[in-house]
Order: C-alpha cells, then sequence, then structure tokens
C-alpha cells in the first residue's frame, strides 16, 4: 500500500511541476503498452530503450504501466479473446507463418493469445490515450493546480518553515 | 524560484551513461551469475523428468560462442537412491545463432563423454514422491492403471508358498465346516425333491381324469346288448352296425385322451429326468468349487514361471510404460484430424498464461532440436565406474512432426568393471505422424547377477545367488499397441568365490538358493535346484493396453514342476478325494433316495397307463370283433337269401 502511495503522489508531484504536458501524455501512452506487455518480451525492450534515449517522462511512463499492468491483468480474459481471434484468422496464417521462422520477431511471443490480443489493444489505445492524457494534464494544471496554488490555504502552509524544508528537498533530491 | 529550464532536443544524450552502466550490469550478470543459474535450472528440470535428483557440478555458457559445457551429470536411480543410474562426464554442444534469433535452441553437433552406470553417490539422492491420482485421469491412463494392476494380482499369486501348505498335508476340515449351506448341489437336490412331490400330484390328477373302469364298464354293457347273432333282418343288421360304430368313435376318443396323457406325461417324466443328471454335473462343480477355495495351486510349468519371474517382468513393463509417457508428453506426436478438431475451452490458468499457437513449417527449426550428439567414453584407470561406450543420439526435438524425423539413440559398449559387457542397443522413437510408434532392441551379452531375488514370501524363498546373465529386449509400442518380449538366459559364475548366501549352491554347481519352512518343500526345492546349470526365460506381453496377454516360459518352471510332480500330485489327490467324499455324503445320499422316489413314481405311472390303455384296447378289440361278427352273419344271411332265391327261380323254371 506505501508502494501505491508513493506512486501516486509521485505522478502528483510530475503533474504539479513544469514538466512539458507532451512528455508526459507521452509517458502515459508508453505506460500502457509496457503494462499490457508481457515483462520478460522484446517490446517491452523496444519501448525501454525508447524510453531511454528520447525525452519521454519515465517516471509517467513507470507509473501508469505500474496502473495499467492491473487493467491488464483484469481484462486478460478480452485478451486472450481477441488474440484467439486474431491467431486463428486463417488470411493471416501465412504472415504469421513468416514471422514465426523470421529472427528476432518470435523473441515478441506474438504467438501467443494474450501477448497478441494485449499488444494490439495496447497499440490501438495509445494514440487516443496520448491525446486523452495530454488533455486532462493540461486541465488539472489549467484548474486544479493553478486554483489550489492561488488558495489561501497554500499561501499559509508555504509560509511555514516545513513547506520551506519540503522545497528545498524537492530542489536537492526531487 | 526555479530558472526557467532550457528547452532541450527529443533525444536524451544524457541517458548514455545510465545505458552503460546497465548494460554493464547484465554483462556482470552473464558474466558472475548465469551459468550458476542455468545450472540450477537443468537440475530442476532434469530432477522432475527422471523422478529423483540430477546434479550438475559446472556448467558454462558462451555467449558469442552459442556453447554450452555441462560437467559431471548425476543421475539418480529412483529405485536405489544411493546409486546413479547415470553419470556423465561431460557435455558439450553449441547451439546454432540462426536458431537462437528465432527463439528457437537448434544444436548441431554434441559430445557425451566419460559415461558410467551404477556409479554410487556421495550422499542419496532425493526422489520425488509419485503424483496423487488425478482425479479425472483420461480414459487411457485408465485402461493402462487397471491392465498393470490386474497382472500385478495375477503375480502376486504366491504358488510356492501355496505348493508348501499342500506338501504340509491339507486336512479341509475345518474350511469345509460351514460350507455345506453354500453348495449349489444340496440346494439344488431339495428344490428337486419339492418339485417331484409336486409333479406326482399333477400325474395322478392327470390320471384321475382319464377313462375310468365304471365308463368302460358302462360300454361293455353296451356293446353286449348289441344284437349280433339270428339277425333275419337286414335293417336290424344296419342297426346294430350303427349301433357298433358309435360305440367305437367313443372308444377312439378315449383311446386318443389316453395316448395324449401318455405322451404329456412322457415328456414331462423325461424333463425331470434331464434335470436329475444335471445334478450331477453340479455336483462335479462344486468340488472344484471347493477346490479352489483352498487355493490348490495348477502345478503346471506356465504356473510357476509367471509365478516367479512375473514380478520381474512386470516391473520392465511398467518402466517401458513410464518412459512412453514421458517420451509422448515432451515429444508430442502429430495431433489427428480428430484432436484438432475437438475444442478445448481455456481453462482458469490458461487465462492468465494464454494459449500459444504453432505456425511452424516443415523443416522449420523447432523450440528445442538436437541434430547429432556423439557418446563417446572410454574406461579410464580410477574411475572404477566409467565404462567403453559409443553411441549417437540424432534429432532429439520437442516437435518432431515439424522436424519430420524420428529421434534415433544407438549405443555400443562395456563396462568391465561392473562386468557389464557387450551392451548393443537401438531405440526409436518416431514421433512424425499421428501415430507414435517407439521401438527398443538391447542386447546385453553378459551381466552380473548377484542375490537377485526370485521369490519372497513368508514360506519360501528364492533368488539367484551368483550368476551371469544374458538378455535380448525387444520392445515395440504402437499407438495403444504394445508387443514387449525378453529373452534371458541365466547361468553360473564361472570361478566366482561362493556368497554367503550361496555357499552351498556353489559347493554342489547350482546357483539358485532356496529357503523353506516347510522341510519336505525345502528338500524338494534344494533337490531341484541344484542341479540347474542354466535356467532360460522367455516372457513377452502383447495386445492392447485394454487387453494385455502374458506369455512366460521358463526352464525354472519346467524343472520345479518335474520335481514337484509325484509329491504334490499325490497330495493334490489327497486332497481331491477329500472333496469328492465330504461332497458325496452330504449329496449323494439324498440324491439316491430322490432318484429311487422318482423311480418309483415314474413305474407307478406308466403301470396305471399301461392299465389303461389295455382295458380302452380290449373294448376296442371287442368292438372290432363284434363288428366283424356282424358283417360277415349278414353276409352269411344274405348268402342263404340268395341261394334260396335262385333255388326257387330254379324250381319255377322247371329246373
Amino acid at each position: 500500500m506505501t508502494f501505491i502511495l508513493k506512486q501516486i503522489f509521485a505522478f502528483i508531484n510530475l503533474l504539479n511541476s513544469e514538466t512539458g504536458t507532451n512528455q508526459i501524455a507521452t509517458g502515459i501512452a508508453c505506460g500502457l503498452i509496457l503494462g499490457f506487455a508481457p515483462v520478460f518480451s522484446l517490446q517491452t525492450i523496444l519501448v525501454i530503450f525508447l524510453l531511454f534515449f528520447f525525452r519521454i517522462q519515465i517516471g509517467a511512463a513507470m507509473v501508469s504501466a505500474f496502473f495499467f499492468k492491473f487493467v491488464a491483468w483484469i481484462l486478460d480474459p478480452i485478451h486472450n479473446w481477441v488474440g484467439m481471434k486474431i491467431l486463428e484468422m486463417e488470411s493471416l496464417r501465412p504472415l504469421f507463418t513468416e514471422l514465426y521462422n523470421m529472427p528476432l520477431v518470435p523473441l515478441t511471443r506474438f504467438y501467443n493469445s494474450i501477448v497478441m490480443g494485449s499488444g494490439v489493444v495496447s497499440i490501438v489505445l495509445a494514440i487516443p490515450m496520448f491525446f486523452v492524457a495530454r488533455a486532462l494534464v493540461e486541465k488539472y494544471r489549467d484548474k486544479v493546480y493553478r486554483r489550489y496554488k492561488e488558495s489561501k490555504f497554500f499561501k499559509a502552509l508555504s509560509a511555514t518553515k516545513f513547506y520551506k524544508w519540503y522545497a528545498k528537498y524537492q530542489e536537492l533530491y526531487g | 524560484m526555479k530558472e526557467k529550464m532550457k528547452r532541450k532536443g527529443p533525444i536524451r544524450w544524457e541517458a548514455v551513461v545510465p545505458f552503460t552502466i546497465f548494460v554493464a550490469l547484465v554483462w556482470a550478470y552473464f558474466f558472475f551469475f548465469f551459468d550458476m543459474h542455468a545450472r540450477r535450472a537443468m537440475e530442476y528440470i532434469g530432477t522432475h523428468i527422471n523422478g529423483a535428483e540430477v546434479n550438475i557440478t559446472k556448467v558454462r555458457t558462451s555467449f558469442w560462442n552459442a556453447s554450452l559445457n555441462i560437467q559431471r551429470i548425476q543421475i539418480t536411480d529412483p529405485n536405489e537412491p544411493h546409486k546413479n543410474r547415470i553419470e556423465i562426464g561431460e557435455i558439450r554442444w553449441k547451439m546454432l545463432w540462426d536458431a537462437l534469433l528465432r527463439g528457437k535452441i537448434a544444436i548441431d553437433e554434441a559430445s557425451v563423454l566419460g559415461v558410467a552406470i551404477g556409479s554410487p553417490r556421495a550422499r542419496p539422492g532425493y526422489v520425488i514422491p509419485p503424483p496423487p491420482p488425478s482425479e479425472e485421469p483420461g480414459a487411457i491412463e485408465k485402461i493402462k492403471a487397471q491392465a498393470l494392476a490386474k497382472a500385478q494380482e495375477e503375480f502376486s499369486k504366491n504358488v510356492l508358498g501355496d505348493l508348501a501348505a499342500i506338501l504340509g498335508g491339507v486336512d479341509p476340515t475345518e474350511q469345509l465346516k460351514n460350507i455345506e449351506a453354500e453348495l449349489k448341489s444340496s440346494a439344488q437336490v431339495k428344490a428337486l425333491q419339492e418339485e417331484l412331490a409336486k409333479k406326482e400330484q399333477e400325474w395322478r390328477e392327470r390320471l384321475n381324469r382319464l377313462p375310468q373302469q365304471k365308463d368302460l364298464q358302462a360300454l361293455e354293457t353296451r356293446l353286449k346288448s348289441v344284437k349280433l347273432d339270428r339277425i333275419n333282418n337286414p335293417a336290424e343288421v344296419q342297426q346294430s352296425l350303427k349301433e357298433l360304430d358309435s360305440i367305437f368313435k367313443e372308444v377312439d376318443s378315449k383311446i386318443k385322451e389316453v395316448d395324449a396323457t401318455r405322451n404329456a406325461l412322457g415328456t414331462d417324466i423325461g424333463t425331470y429326468q434331464n434335470t436329475l443328471k444335471e445334478l450331477e454335473a453340479m455336483i462335479q462343480q462344486d468340488i472344484k468349487d471347493l477346490e479352489s477355495r483352498l487355493k490348490l495351486p495348477k502345478l503346471d510349468m506356465q504356473s510357476l514361471s509367471r509365478s516367479i519371474f512375473g514380478p520381474m517382468f512386470l516391473g520392465k513393463v511398467k518402466e517401458a510404460e513410464h518412459y512412453l509417457n514421458k517420451a509422448r508428453e515432451y515429444m508430442p506426436p502429430k495431433k489427428s484430424p480428430e484432436e484438432k478438431a475437438a475444442f478445448k475451452p481455456p481453462t482458469p490458468h490458461e487465462r492468465a498464461q494464454g494459449r500459444n499457437y504453432k505456425f511452424g513449417r516443415p523443416r522449420a527449426y523447432p523450440l528445442f532440436w538436437l541434430r547429432e550428439a556423439k557418446i563417446s567414453s572410454k574406461a579410464m584407470p580410477g574411475a572404477d565406474w566409467s565404462g567403453n561406450l559409443e553411441g549417437v543420439l540424432q534429432d532429439l526435438t520437442d516437435d518432431p512432426p515439424i522436424l519430420g524425423r524420428p529421434t534415433v539413440l544407438t549405443f555400443k559398449g562395456d563396462f568391465p568393471k561392473q562386468e557389464v559387457m557387450g551392451v548393443d542397443g537401438r531405440i526409436t522413437i518416431d514421433h512424425v505422424t499421428e501415430k507414435p510408434v517407439e521401438k527398443a532392441e538391447i542386447k546385453v551379452a553378459s551381466y552380473p547377477l548377484l542375490d537377485r531375488i526370485l521369490v519372497d514370501s513368508p514360506d519360501v524363498k528364492v533368488l539367484i545367488a551368483n550368476a551371469i546373465g544374458t538378455i535380448n529386449f525387444y520392445a515395440e509400442l504402437s499407438g495403444d499397441g504394445i508387443k514387449i518380449s525378453t529373452a534371458n538366459v541365466f547361468q553360473r559364475a564361472q570361478n566366482k568365490p561362493a556368497t554367503s548366501e550361496g555357499s552351498a549352491a556353489g559347493a554342489a554347481g547350482g546357483f539358485l538358493v532356496s529357503e523353506a519352512k516347510e522341510p519336505i518343500l525345502a528338500d524338494i526345492l534344494r533337490g531341484a535346484l541344484n542341479d540347474i546349470r542354466r535356467v532360460t526365460l522367455n516372457a513377452s506381453v502383447s495386445g492392447t493396453w485394454s487387453s494385455l496377454g502374458f506369455d512366460i516360459d521358463s526352464s525354472l518352471g519346467r524343472d520345479l514342476a518335474a520335481a514337484f510332480d509325484k509329491q504334490i500330485k499325490a497330495k493334490i489327490n489327497e486332497a481331491r478325494a477329500k472333496f469328492e467324499s465330504f461332497v458325496n455324503e452330504r449329496i449323494g445320499k439324498e440324491k439316491e433316495k430322490l432318484t429311487a422316489e422318482f423311480n418309483k413314481v415314474r413305474s407307478q405311472i406308466d403301470s396305471l397307463l399301461k392299465t389303461k390303455e389295455a382295458e380302452v384296447n380290449k373294448i376296442k378289440n371287442d368292438i372290432e370283433k363284434a363288428k366283424n361278427e356282424a358283417i360277415a352273419n349278414q353276409k352269411k344271411a344274405l348268402e342263404q337269401e340268395g341261394k334260396k332265391a335262385i333255388d326257387d327261380l330254379k324250381k319255377r323254371l322247371g329246373f
């Protein structure tokens, strides 16, 4: 529970920071793909590679991957059904046969029904998720954070020694 | 307040260092820890396949060469955990990167060196307990289990132990005391007695319905009243004849009644007589049942051979069945169209793990494929358990239908220290098509047998003290069919020091040792086994798992049967005579009484019927006689009248 709360607080910190909206939204979309993919697979390595070498918010990706893992577990029966339907399509059989016998592609485990189903669902949902996440982050910053920051309570709190200590801590270690 | 952050490009250059550190950590893991984890994983998997502990001393892998080197593999014998079933000094192989990049393991060539059998372990290996019976075993598993259990029960019959009991003398008194009520013939006699009483009543009632004396007398009176002489009037004659006819018809119907009654009673009596004859067969069956209840053993070569060698052979069959199941589980054959079409709804486990589909092509890489492994081992001084072994394992794979080739293992060699010589084997596992076929041909020219127990029961023990064996083992399992045969020869080991058990046998020349509580049995066994120099055993099982046919033929069975022949047969005949006397004593008298009663009733019925028949026949004869007389008289009268008329005419005409 503590670990989950930590992730939530870290995410809120991120939202309240000056990190770009696009970066956070891309991070959330990548987190969706990460969360739906198997832990040890080629596609996971590729996404992590992208996270490392492109300015995508890693924190947002990791937090959203963490939560999307639970969503994926709940949706496993649907992913299994989608994957089975795709893998059993006769028209795609020659393509799958080619992919199965190619180098590296089998390492994605695309031939597993849950991997295929969750992969297809995550790719389809990633783009709308980017736009939705970006809109939500902008709305949060605009409506919630700014109002909260201009409230009397926050002004009073930011004058306390505790908050000053916290701000210093964030500056050094955040 | 923070400075406004400088706008950065899309590429995170500052991640290079952490990424490098990460790569270094991964390299460090593979360099320092991967081999150890791989070793543990192989030990775990090997243990589960073997059913007993598998230990590996060292594993060395190389990423760039895709090679693997495993040193000292010890595979525990589940039946003797302090020994290794097989110990391999070193296995080396190199995988193909072409297959690895496709997520498959393909080994082009491997070497297996330093093979030893039966080597001792530093500590006993762990044996995995057998799995609990599954809630819903498959139909085939059930059939196999039932067939093997039935054979086990049959081979558990202690023929020699039963012989010991016979030789001690059979006193069936105790067992026979309470058996009388269960004798089927006894119950049948009682039932027949009741039936006879009923039948007698029925028959007498039927006889009473036949024409009685008074009816016949009335007919007689009617007959006498008919005018048969001094007939002057033809009309009177006609009248008399008519009356005679009417009486005749009545008598005739009475005769038919008597005939019908005689036929019906005859059939009834015949049926009852046959039932009486069946009683004799029932008595014989009761005697046989008593014999089987007291376990009088069959004294023939087959029964003795099955009793002595059956458990040993059954153990080999169970071992073959165990390896067959493993082979079909880990190297599944091609699915038939019916199996493919059968839809299996996802199980809860599958919903979390998904279902794997295979899109292999013929000749594509299967998930695991060992193309060829050369087995080569030389007996080395100091390495007491190693042997000279040469062999080849070809096309070991988890997907034979994709590969399109059967797995073949051939090996040849000797293990001089263990005195196992002339080992020559070929094992073929063909799971390419829908009908899996497994064949094994293994010959061992000579191997030692020391204190091998053949019979171990509270009454008798027989063992091979010190011998040399030869074995030719052949097994062919195809689909559901099974054909296993083994030809063995055991003979005395030459120039061997006698063991503590076999000193008597060694001194005398034989290699079989026996012990028995019953002194007569001990003497017979000692005498019979002492002279045996050689024992042959030919055992086979064939058929399908639902109907296994065992055939076990052994010279030891023949020799023992001959040795026991006279003594046992006399005892068995004595016991059989006691049973016969017991049954006849109880049933014989009742049976005789019943037969006498039946004969009496029958003769009475016969006599009554005969009397009736005689009476009605007499009347019939009288009627016929009277009729003939009347006809003759009428003829005479007519002749006289005619003559008279002619005379009158003559007179009138003056002649």
